[in-house]
Formats: structure tokens, C-alpha cells, sequence
């Protein structure tokens, strides 16, 4: 789904004035919000946390759209804001928790067994607790273009990298992927 | 069952037949009904909140005891103290930049000093504390002592000692000449 630049720029126009704000942030969380919780909820597994991520980013959104200065568009800028406060989120919960990666591996996979809003199998879990142990970046682009489907030239634009990087990192966190699987 | 996107299909394929296979079973998250409508009401929730507590911090009256803090500091801004503190200030400054200088003004003595001491004694120096120095300064310094050797001025003996240590490192025309 994709929201046309005549209508990102209506809906800028809307929230620059204080008058509409409320109105084009409503319009704007319609367009993305979607896309916006799923890259998070990828992120952080969980939907409660995926819930406080998203609401605390969208809130520095909706503060700080007057600093947009439209030189990318705004899902992208959006995007960016909401995947740093997602890496805050695990880098504190990292800090907080002080586990090995295997204790990180087996919290997860408690906490996936436990969770009513998760319906996957063993291997889905064992999927899981595979991409939590690629670094950021490369589980970035795996949850873009294997969970979103996204193309290369979009992944280029939204994370300012050329395709044939964005494609040798897939490629690697398959294979990372793969390798854990076979352990 | 879900049918990813043709491209993303074809390269799961190549790359792996079981990601594929994973897939294509279909999203595993799933999430509260009607989220996405209460989204909106809580983020809204939220801003109301955080500008309710901005408010109210606003219209904290400034405490008493930073009027008193402040009161006790005035004198500071009577011209007599004022002038006192600028002159420190200057002097202190002057005082720094001419420790500089006197420091700039050592260190150029002791490149004299160096300047001075002969190459056997520097070359002694060196040896016995070879581990402080770091391998871009030893190799600067071995490619200067070699372009300072003059071949022609070496005795035999000398000569052969310096082919033994050096021989691996020798081009064939330089062994020549040296023979």
C-alpha cells in the first residue's frame, strides 16, 4: 500500500497547520500505521511492546513533524524514527536482562510459548530466536524483504543504500539463517 | 496459505526452500482485534498527557531558596568586583600562553641535544628499547640509515656483515655492485 506524494503532501499541509494538526495526523497514522506496527512488531516479537514502541514514536512524530523538511518522504522519515526507538527498546531490554545468547535464545522462546498473540510452531520459534542473533542491520533488511516482500529499488530508497549491498546482506542472513538451523 | 511476491519466491527458492516453505504457512503474529482503531485514541491519550505534565511543570513558582542563591551572588555584578575578576582572568590567560611558549622553546633544545649524539649511541639506544617504538618509526628509521650507508667507504668486513643481515632483502644488481 502506498500512499500517493499529492496526498503526503496534503496531509503535511494539514498538520503544519495548528488549526488541522489533529486531522492530518489522523490521516497520516490511516496511511502508515499498519506497515509502521508490523516492521516494529518484527523487531520486538512481542505486541505489547510493539504497542508502548509504536505509540512513543508516534508521538515524537506528531512533535516533531514542523522539523521534517521533505527531503525523503515521510514513511521513510517515519520509518527511521520508529525503528530507532524499536533498537532503544531491545538495546535497554539487552542492558536490563545481562543474558548470554543462549539464555536470550531460551527467554524468547518461553516467552513465544507463552505469548496468546504468537501462533507459529517449533521451527517458527526456531526461526525466531535464528534472526535474533543477525546483527540490526542485517535483520532489517531479512524482515523488509522477506516478511514485507519489499523490492530492492524501495529498500535502496527507505534505507539510503545501493541494491546490490541491500542484496549481498539478504543473501547473508539467509545463509546465517540457514546455519542455525542446522546446528 | 499465503503466495509471497513472484521475485521474492524465485530468490527464497535459489537461496532456501525452507524460509520458503516457512512463508508461505502464513503470518504467525497475530494481534488484538480492532488495534489499529484504539491506536489512535491512545496515542492521542498520550500527547494529552505528556502536555498536561509540560503545563503543570510550567506553572511551578521558582522555588525560594534559588532567590536567595541569587540575591547572595549579586555583588558579582558591582563594576569594582567585576574589573577584579577580569584582570584574573587575563593574567591567567597570559600565564598559559607563555608556559606554551617555554615548553615549544624545550622541546626545540632537546632536538639540539639530540642533533648532537652520534649515531653508534642513538643506534644502542634504540636496540635496548626497541619494544617502544612503533613499527611505522622503526621502518622510517631503518629506510633512512639505509639511504645514509655509503658502500664505498665500508671496509670487507663491514660489507659482509651488512650482506648477511640484509641479503634476503637485496635485489640482485645491488648484490653486484656490492661485490
Amino acid at each position: 500500500m502506498q500512499q500517493t506524494k499529492t496526498s503526503d503532501e496534503q496531509i503535511l499541509g494539514l498538520m503544519r497547520n495548528p488549526v488541522t494538526l489533529e486531522r492530518g495526523f489522523r490521516l497520516l497514522m490511516d496511511a502508515y500505521q499498519d506497515r509502521l506496527y508490523w516492521q516494529v512488531r518484527r523487531m520486538v516479537t512481542d505486541h505489547e511492546d510493539a504497542n508502548d514502541v509504536l505509540q512513543n514514536a508516534l508521538v515524537k512524530v506528531f512533535r516533531s513533524i514542523t522539523q521534517f523538511e521533505g527531503k525523503s518522504g515521510i514513511y521513510t522519515w517515519m520509518y527511521r524514527i520508529v525503528t530507532n526507538e524499536a533498537i532503544t527498546f531491545l538495546n535497554q531490554r539487552k542492558r536490563r536482562s545481562a543474558t548470554s545468547i543462549d539464555d536470550a535464545n531460551i527467554n524468547l522462546a518461553n516467552r513465544l510459548h507463552a505469548d496468546s498473540y504468537f501462533d507459529g510452531d517449533e521451527v517458527q520459534i526456531r526461526l525466531q530466536q535464528a534472526l535474533q542473533t543477525l546483527p540490526e542491520r542485517q535483520k532489517e533488511v531479512f524482515n523488509l524483504r522477506y516478511y514485507e516482500e519489499m523490492s530492492y529499488e524501495e529498500m535502496s530508497q527507505l534505507l539510503n543504500t545501493t541494491v546490490g549491498s541491500l542484496k549481498a546482506s539478504f543473501h547473508h542472513a539467509v545463509k546465517k539463517v540457514e546455519q542455525f538451523f542446522a546446528e | 496459505m499465503e503466495r509471497p511476491d513472484d521475485d521474492v519466491r524465485k530468490e527464497l527458492e535459489e537461496l532456501s526452500p525452507r524460509l520458503l516453505k516457512l512463508k508461505e504457512q502464513g503470518e504467525v503474529f497475530r494481534l488484538p482485534d480492532h488495534y489499529f482503531q484504539s491506536l489512535q485514541a491512545q496515542v492521542f491519550e498520550k500527547i494529552q498527557a505528556e502536555e498536561s505534565a509540560a503545563g503543570n511543570r510550567q506553572a511551578l513558582p521558582r522555588s525560594n531558596w534559588f532567590n536567595q542563591i541569587m540575591e547572595q551572588f549579586q555583588w558579582l555584578t558591582q563594576p569594582r568586583w567585576s574589573l577584579s575578576l577580569a584582570t584574573v582572568a587575563l593574567l591567567i590567560t597570559v600565564g598559559i600562553g607563555w608556559m606554551y611558549q617555554q615548553s615549544q622553546a624545550t622541546s626545540q633544545n632537546l632536538n639540539t641535544e639530540l642533533a648532537k649524539l652520534d649515531q653508534q649511541t642513538l643506534d644502542a639506544y634504540i636496540q635496548e628499547n626497541l619494544y617502544e617504538f612503533d613499527t611505522e618509526t622503526l621502518m622510517e628509521f631503518a629506510s633512512k640509515k639505509e639511504s645514509q650507508l655509503n658502500f664505498e667507504e665500508m671496509n670487507p668486513e663491514e660489507l659482509d656483515q651488512y650482506l648477511d643481515e640484509n641479503l634476503q632483502e637485496l635485489d640482485e644488481e645491488t648484490i653486484k655492485e656490492l661485490l
